[in-house]
């Protein structure tokens, strides 16, 4: 092993700064004497340019002398006195700070107590410089392509707008079809335009885009590496049918013989066991549901199977796992209404939520965009509740942001195919901000014609719905009230004076808060982004970095952090689309981490404890060879591994255990 | 009789504590004579090995200071550095170490003034306490 | 020709370590004691210690020697057989690391026999009197300590006690002159993990909320025993005793001390479990997971608190002293 060679020592007046509060003379013959110090030199202010050209001549002495620069903060100048270095072509790590200024000169009043506290300082840098080996700088090319999360419209436009830039886009999503929620809806406020029809051109492109690869019926489970190379490995449940064989005709759909509650129609039709989501879903293909299924269930059944004309459905497929390289994560996951079950009751026939509402009114739903009540008849009379979140129909104190819009979306609708129904619409707040929103929810009150009673109900007022006892009777009349589902709400007033006289109504439309997607949980805990209030991932910048989530590379848009519109979601995937494209440029190099762990294969006991503790994933162990390895490109440089393995094989260069034992020593001694 | 000023070997990662720690220096900020700081990339970095041997060779005291929990640019270090030190912490405690010696702190990039609270606090603790001269083996 | 002499001795030690001999069985009967002549054991033959002090000065090939060094006479005789043979083994937990016996570094001599013979509970009455004098027992060293603080140590046998396996190795490796460089530490370099049979299933996230005890956890004979929570010191444990107590499902404890090149076991124990610790779940989960081993010093100095270690911290303060309890 070559002998270490003994530190050169620059002190740093830094200005008056640290020569009025530490004795640099005195530091200076105190170290010079220890004989750890091949030569020690003062300059007035090192950082300057004349400083650091002084520095670099005596820089390019050469030799692998390690330098030591007793001055500031390492956070100041490092990366300076790095770049001195390497224009005097040596090696940069091959350097250590002493800070004696921001952490003694400034916060040590008396200058012999500073004075003498420097020179320990010093005296450590130099024991820790005297163990520095040179590194590595290596540079890699940065992935500049996106996993993108979610497939609704934040999602999608993120992939048209990166896409369309010529970065190759991994689309995964957890359903079946793509789109999210927008396409089932039926017209877009205020436009009043249809969602499908503006939609459709956003969906066609991604969907054929031939640098967007799209996984459906997939999810994430694992993601290594760190901004600019991520690996990320996903699993993609069987669909039951060979997406590239499959024409998109009916016949296997049709053969089926099971039906079901079609949970996309909300309920409101059955589906059979192979389906599709929703008339109109992309991509094309139908999906077998195993857990409705007989073929899955004990029964030989295979009719979809001899139905379809081209042999596309394989009812033996099983899961696969695909593994792609990265540059950046989009988490696009988007918001689903909350499940009122359990503050609401049960489903009582002629209580819907607003997506069930949806359903109907959209031209291709299960009522062909007609209103009406189970049995088939149109409702006289309508209660539209707001802020249908909470027990006893109380607001939570989070805004979902689409619900008054909605709602005032309905009152026009409502009052257009129904045009001798009641709508009361009952509510605490109204919240309409947004270009053109307040003037939309005006027009659409106005035009219902006096058809339309509002109730502004009291902050302390509860509301509950229950069904009405039918009233007995005898005759046709009777005979068509009792299978009519009569609901009663029930107001409380919560103390203050008589609580409101219950009100009967046909039909009940409630809107549920959004809440995080079912997925966002196990999601954000997988790829460790943070999430803050309700669930929903946090953006630790919203104002100027709203598509950022707590981890440097993975971006977020949409619903995903929190409830909005359509239109904010679409801007928030262009930001996130706009923020790849700036940090992932192809040709720009990556430096990859030069304190990049380092794990001996020869005394490796295999235990994995390396592994464990890696948060990047970036150790792997080969179960081969029993050993563990770094990979070089995803290590960030932490120092996890060398601190947790119990045989001290795993190496963090640039602060190994020795380096740091002999800084200590230099402290204290 | 000259007055014991305890000897602190500060373990602090870069960029957290460490910078809170320059930002002390920033502010002038009076910090005891005795505070010794290493500066680390991430506390998940110290072994129980480090507070041992700062303690065997004349440290009063260690205090680890590290990033709040979530904080953490490597996402998950200063909560191994939690469990790291309360292990080793009561280890020594069980050796006869006095439970104050050893402790940890969070301090962020802009906490200054919280670091030198921290730091002071420390100080007259282990100035109540006396040096640390252990029975040699 | 003569045989080969050998010795055996014991110090402060428990008598598994004779059993371990013995159970060498017919590698012992046929292939070890034929081919040389035991001058002194003293649980099995009956020469005398003036006997052992008759032999010339290297007289005996090797001498092996278990026990941690607990009074002036095991000192003694730890010199005196060092003196005797040319090749000194270590054998056995107590006399490579200090063993179990060196536990009692935790607290001093002084408050050991206050606590044994005068404030523990007995029914000895009146009776209660410290042992000592001269003639009677010898006193204790102030510290217990492994063979090797005391004298040169040629070679170690670790394990508590050694597996028959490893000890047939010494022994035959010694009779045809074969043995490593001194100061080698018989079994493995590498830790347990590395020969494990249960390591392929090892998950690679493993977290632990709380360490279990034994009988909490009906453990699979097939799957790591960390991953079931429970405190198996495999990483930080020297292998090669063919993984004697994961056979029988238990955990390891540790006994064949730290890997090579490893030299505070301890800190090795401590700072692979805080890789277990839940970080994932904030710091309360992380801080009851440390609470939730028992017993540090225990736990990760149970077969040699070494005085070194054990000095290090024990702040004169915290020197409890039992009060001596009258009558």
């Amino acid at each position: 092993m070559a002998r270490k060679k003994k530190p050169w020592l620059f002190l740093c007046r830094c200005g008056p700064n640290i020569a009025e509060a530490i004795d640099l003379d005195r530091v200076a013959s105190a170290i010079g004497s220890t004989m750890e110090v091949a030569s020690v030199e003062t300059h007035d202010i090192l950082c300057s340019p004349d400083g650091q050209q002084w520095l670099q001549r005596r820089l390019r002495r050469g030799g692998l002398h390690p330098v030591v620069v007793a001055g500031c903060s390492p956070r100041e100048h490092l990366e300076t006195f790095r770049g001195v270095c390497r224009e005097a072509g040596r090696n940069p790590h091959l350097l250590a700070m002493a800070n004696i200024r921001e952490q003694c000169g400034w916060v040590t009043p008396d200058r012999t107590a500073a004075t003498d506290k420097a020179i320990r300082l010093v005296r450590a840098a130099i024991r820790r410089a005297t163990l520095l080996e040179p590194l590595e700088e290596q540079q890699v090319d940065c992935n500049p392509d996106v996993l993108i999360i979610g497939s609704g419209v934040a999602g999608l436009q993120a992939a048209r707008l990166l896409a369309g830039a010529g970065r190759h886009v991994i689309l995964v999503e957890r359903s079946p079809s793509i789109g999210g929620r927008g396409p089932r809806l039926a017209d877009l406020y205020p436009e009043m335009e249809c969602a499908s029809c503006v939609l459709e051109g956003l969906l066609d492109e991604v969907l054929h885009h031939p640098l967007v690869e799209v996984l459906t019926c997939a999810e994430l489970t694992r993601l290594a590496g760190a901004h600019g190379q991520f690996s990320a490995t996903i699993r993609r449940a069987p669909r039951g049918v060979d997406e590239a064989a499959c024409f998109g005709c009916p016949q296997c759909i049709e053969a089926c013989p099971v039906s079901a509650p079609s949970e996309l129609e909300e309920g409101l039709a059955t589906r059979r066991a192979i389906y599709l989501s929703y008339p109109g879903a992309l991509p094309n293909v139908p999906v077998v549901d195993r857990s409705t299924c007989l073929h899955f269930r004990g029964d030989p059944c295979d009719a979809c199977a001899r139905a379809c004309p081209f042999g596309a459905i394989d009812l033996d497929q099983t899961e696969t796992f695909v593994t792609r390289e990265v540059g950046a994560v989009l988490v696009a996951t988007g918001a689903e209404l909350a499940d009122l079950a359990s503050t609401w009751g049960p489903d009582l026939p002629g209580v819907y939520t607003t997506m069930a509402l949806e359903r109907m009114l959209n031209s291709s739903g299960p009522t062909a965009g007609k209103v009406l009540l189970p049995d088939g008849r149109r409702p006289a009379s309508v209660a539209l509740v707001h802020c249908a979140g909470a027990p006893d129909g109380t607001r939570m104190g989070a805004c979902s942001v689409v619900c008054c819009m909605a709602m005032a979306k309905y009152a026009q609708q409502l009052a257009q195919k129904l045009p001798e129904t009641t709508i009361h619409e009952l509510l605490w707040e109204r919240s309409t901000p947004g270009k053109g929103y307040l003037e939309f929810a005006s027009a659409s009150r106005a035009a219902a014609h006096g058809r339309l009673k509002p109730i502004r109900l009291e902050p302390t007022e509860r509301v509950s719905v229950e069904q009405a006892r039918i009233s007995q009777g005898s005759g046709a009349g009777s005979r068509r009230r009792r299978t009519t589902p009569n609901l009663v709400l029930r107001f409380r007033s919560g103390g203050k004076g008589p609580a409101r006289r219950p009100l009967r109504v046909e039909m009940v439309v409630l809107a549920p808060p959004l809440s995080p997607s079912a997925s966002t949980d196990r999601l954000a805990h997988l790829i460790g982004v943070e999430v803050g209030q309700g669930g929903f991932v946090l953006e630790p910048g919203p104002k100027v970095a709203p598509y950022q989530s707590s981890v440097d590379g993975i971006l977020v848009a949409g619903c995903a952090t929190g409830p909005k519109d359509i239109r904010a979601a679409s801007a928030e995937g262009a930001a996130a689309a706009g923020r790849a494209l700036s940090s992932l440029v192809p040709g720009r190099k990556l430096e990859l981490e030069p304190y990049r762990a380092a794990i001996d294969p020869e005394h490796c006991s295999g235990c994995k404890t390396c592994v464990v503790v890696c948060p990047f994933g970036a150790v792997r162990f080969d179960p081969e060879l029993r050993v563990a390895q770094v990979e070089q490109r995803l290590c960030q440089g932490c120092g996890s591994c060398a601190a947790r393995c119990p045989v001290g094989v795993a190496t963090a260069p640039g602060f190994t255990d020795g380096q740091l034992l002999a800084e200590i020593a230099g402290l204290l001694g | 009789m000259s007055k014991f000023e305890p000897r602190i070997v500060g373990l602090m990662c870069h960029h957290c504590s460490y910078a809170g720690a320059d930002r002390a220096g920033q502010s002038k900020s009076p910090l005891p004579t005795g505070f010794l700081p290493v500066r680390v990339m991430c506390t998940g970095r110290i072994r129980p090995e480090h507070i041992m041997a700062a303690l065997q060779q004349g440290a009063d005291g260690v205090l680890v200071l590290g990033c709040h929990p979530k904080d953490c640019h490597y996402r998950t270090g200063n909560l191994r550095a939690r469990a790291a030190v309360g292990l080793t912490s009561r280890l020594l405690e069980g050796l006869g170490l006095h439970p104050e010696r050893v402790q940890l702190e969070w301090v962020s990039a802009a906490e200054g003034e919280k670091l030198a609270r921290v730091v002071n606090a420390q100080a007259r603790k282990l100035r109540r306490l006396g040096p640390f001269r252990p029975a040699s083996g | 020709m003569s045989k080969p002499r050998i010795a055996f001795g014991w110090l402060a030690s428990c008598g598994g370590c004779e059993e371990a001999v013995l159970d060498l069985n017919e590698t012992l009967l046929f292939d070890v004691a034929p081919q040389v002549e035991i001058v002194f054991w003293p649980v099995a033959i009956d020469a005398k210690l003036h006997h052992l002090e008759a032999i010339e000065p290297q007289g005996i090939l090797a001498c092996f020697l278990n026990g941690s060094v607990r009074t002036r006479e095991m000192a003694e005789m730890a010199r005196l057989l060092r003196s005797k043979a040319r090749i000194l083994f270590a054998f056995g937990s107590c006399a490579h690391l200090g063993g179990i016996p060196s536990l009692a570094n935790t607290t001093t001599t002084r408050d050991l026999l206050e606590t044994a013979y005068r404030s523990a509970p007995s029914n000895a009455g009146r009776n209660k009197h410290l042992p000592g004098g001269a003639g009677r027992v010898p006193p204790l060293t102030a510290w217990a300590h492994p063979l090797k603080d005391l004298v040169e140590v040629d070679y170690f046998l670790p394990g508590c006690p050694p597996p028959p396996a490893l000890v047939a190795e010494a022994f035959l490796a010694l009779l045809a002159g074969k043995l490593p460089p001194r100061g080698h530490v018989f079994g493995e370099e590498q830790a347990l993990c590395s020969s494990c049979s249960r390591l392929p299933k090892k998950p690679e996230d493993l977290t632990i909320g709380r360490l279990r005890r034994v009988y909490e956890v009906e453990a699979p004979a097939d799957e790591c025993l960390l991953a079931q929570g429970l405190l198996c010191l495999g990483p930080a444990t020297r292998g090669g005793c063919g993984e004697r107590c994961l056979k029988a499902n238990m955990p390891c404890r540790g006994c064949f001390g730290p890997p090579a090149d490893v030299a505070d076991q301890g800190a090795a124990m401590l700072t692979f479990l805080a890789a277990h610790a839940p970080v994932d779940s904030g710091e309360q989960a992380v801080l009851q997971f440390t609470e939730s081993l028992v017993d540090p010093v225990g736990t990760c100095y149970r077969f040699g608190l070494s005085p070194a270690v054990a000095g290090c911290y024990r702040e004169s303060s915290k020197t409890g002293r039992t009060r001596a309890r009258r009558g």
